[in-house]
């Protein structure tokens, strides 16, 4: 019967939707192992023995865990340390400083359209730039190969960044809330910690973490600021690139070390980022 | 409960004048509604009663209290704004009792005016839930609760009902107004609707251009309109106007000649409210004026009553008639109306101020 063989509309569409998602399949399967195949290179590197190192990626090798054992027991440890604290002390300063900044270019227009856009405006500036004027600065201070050089190194951008991401966020708070609260009995700045900053308590949570990748991952200032003693994470990774050659094991270890918490606060980051532009408060 | 007294009170921002220095005077317990079309500086004068703007003339009191530099929250007001303004990160028992945390009540005092206040206004149900899962209607009565469990000297309330669907504006009006009478409390309210206005005051300020146009009993305000542009607001449909001549004692238009009370000579704008246009044959004759046939173009029936458009002379006149007057009007036919002498409005059209008593 011709009637059976003839291609109706709707199978013709479910071929073609079927072919889409096979395309969009296709997509994600190929950005999952753009992104997985270094870091299972990376993984098979921290686990090769010395010679197979040098092989090639395909080669079979014997795992083993010489080189965790080796870099767990250097000041590798204390590196990591150092970065967390870093990151913390930048966050915290900046949270603090950034929520009061931001709230207040938000709501009394503080330093008007030229700091609301402007606040970034020192990102600009090259790092290559800032570096020079912090070393001397810090070397007056006596804070040269410290912790607190890196960390005002990094509060210059990770300050600003976390004060322009919160505008927006308060900006979204209407002012009934805080209005509210200062009839019911409260001051303007019990009005914005208690009734404003859980409103924005998402866009905080995303702006420290993001604050926290950023200095986490900064080489420049803290390789300068702080290339001796105080040796951050990633200055001791690039410490294994030595006058011999590139301690390709070692490294592997350290650099897992170094993206795994990263990997796992993108992944919050990016949840928070969504939960954070959906509050937007309760609109009547 | 107490009296406000504003004396002199105005409001610049920079070189504009949103409140021209005004004196106000609000009884103890009354409901006072503050009407007039956006940009009339009545949201800013409620403002200034909070505090939430200062003023920047003039001295407010409240009952012998000079509140006028005093932070909103030493000023004793309680406030429900348009948007309810309810924190969505608290729950419905905690935003109601958030002012009474501010003032250190004891916990177990402030859950217990909460459950009186939930228990006013029907929502004990609703306590333990979050704004975000309330309908609108909801909504309102927590921030109303909040106000109420406040005990405060003074309500403000900002178009509390302008976010609601027109059934519940209705309701919450009457519940508003059931509320007042129970607690006698002093009330201020800010509208734009002329309606919601006239149904809730006891006392009535009309205002437009950051002043105040009339101040009285909504019936007086309807009745005695101070200008033109009281006349024009208050009222719906819109009050009729005619441009005239008045000459000993008679008025002379395009569309009609009626005798008035010889204010002045030269040139008057007369207004007739809608419902002062009657059929002719429903006015006793010695009130009725200013005879004249009018093509009908539009009946709107509102149940009780209908709104009638004609037309005359080119130009429009609205008439208001009674449900029982209805069957007989029919539209594209003419009916021949007058108007009621004993009610028309006579203004000086160059200034808009009313002419005569």
């Amino acid at each position: 019967m011709s009637r059976t063989k003839e291609p109706s509309p709707v199978t013709s569409r479910s071929v073609r939707s079927r072919l889409f998602t096979a395309l969009r399949l296709g997509f994600v399967v190929l950005a999952v192992i753009a992104v997985l195949v270094p870091f299972l290179w990376l993984v098979a590197s921290s686990l090769k023995p010395a010679p197979a190192l040098s092989a090639g990626p395909f080669e079979p090798f014997r795992p083993q865990l010489g080189w965790w054992r080796d870099v767990l027991a250097s000041d590798v440890r204390v590196s990591l340390v150092r970065s967390a604290v870093v990151g913390l002390v930048t966050v915290g300063i900046s949270v603090v400083a950034g929520s009061l900044g931001g709230y207040a270019i938000s709501r009394f227009g503080t330093g008007g359209r030229t700091l609301r856009f402007g606040v970034l405006s020192g990102q600009m500036i090259p790092p290559a730039v800032l570096v020079i004027p912090l070393f001397l600065i810090a070397f007056q201070f006596g804070l040269n190969d410290s912790l607190p050089a890196v960390i005002a190194a990094h509060l210059t951008f990770v300050l600003p960044l976390t004060t322009w991401f919160l505008i927006g966020f308060f900006d979204a708070v209407p002012r009934e809330y805080e209005e509210q609260a200062r009839v019911d009995g409260y001051t303007r700045f019990q009005a914005f910690w208690k009734v404003v900053l859980p409103q924005v308590r998402p866009g905080i949570g995303a702006a420290a973490i993001f604050g926290f990748i950023l200095s986490w991952n900064d080489l420049f200032y803290a390789l300068i600021l702080a290339g001796g003693q105080a040796r951050t994470l990633p200055v001791a990774i690039a410490g294994f690139n030595t006058f011999r050659g590139v301690e390709l094991g070692e490294m592997s270890v350290a650099i897992l070390l170094s993206a795994v918490p990263v990997l796992i606060a993108s992944f919050f980051v990016q949840r928070r980022l969504i939960q954070g532009l959906g509050a937007g408060g309760l609109k009547g | 409960m107490a009296e406000i007294t504003l004396t002199q009170v105005g409001k610049q921002f920079g070189d504009v004048v949103a409140v021209h220095p005004l004196d106000l005077k609000i009884a103890d317990g009354s409901f006072t509604v503050l009407v007039g079309p956006s940009g009339c500086g009545k949201t800013t004068t409620l403002r200034m009663l909070a505090g939430l703007e200062t003023s920047t003339a003039g001295t407010i009191h409240i009952g012998d209290r000079d509140v006028t530099a005093l932070d909103p929250k030493d000023r004793n007001v309680a406030m429900v704004f348009q948007n309810f303004a309810l924190y969505p990160h608290l729950d419905v028992q905690r935003n109601i009792g958030f002012g009474l945390e501010a003032r250190r009540v004891p916990r177990a005092e402030i859950r217990a005016k909460v459950k009186e206040a939930a228990e006013l206004l029907d929502m004990e149900g609703l306590l333990p839930r979050k704004p975000g899962a309330l309908s609108g209607g909801q909504q309102q009565r927590v921030a109303i609760a909040r106000a109420i469990v406040r005990e405060p000297e003074v309500f403000l309330f900002d178009e509390p009902l302008s976010n609601l669907d027109a059934k519940l504006r209705v309701e919450t009006r009457t519940e508003l107004l059931r509320l007042q009478r129970q607690l006698s409390a002093t009330m201020v309210y800010v509208t734009h609707d002329q309606e919601e206005a006239m149904i809730l005051a006891d006392e009535l300020i009309v205002m437009d251009k950051g002043r105040v146009q009339q101040a009285g009993s909504p019936i007086d305000v309807y009745r005695h309109p101070i200008n033109e542009f009281v006349a024009r607001f208050i009222g719906s449909p819109e009050i009729n106007m005619f441009d005239g001549e008045l000459r000993d004692g008679q008025f002379t238009s395009e569309l009609a000649d009626l005798p008035l009370p010889d204010v002045r000579e030269g040139p008057v704008r007369l207004g007739v409210r809608p419902d002062d246009v009657r059929r002719a044959s429903e006015l006793r004759d010695e009130h009725a004026v200013g005879h004249l046939r009018a093509h009908v173009e539009v009946v709107e029936i509102l149940g009780a009553a209908a709104v009638v458009y004609l037309r005359t002379g080119g130009r429009e006149l609205r008439a208001v008639v009674g449900e029982g007057e209805v069957d007989d009007i029919q539209e594209g036919h003419e009916i021949e109306v007058a108007f009621d002498r004993r009610r028309l409005h006579a203004f000086d059209p160059a200034t808009g101020e009313r002419l005569g008593a």
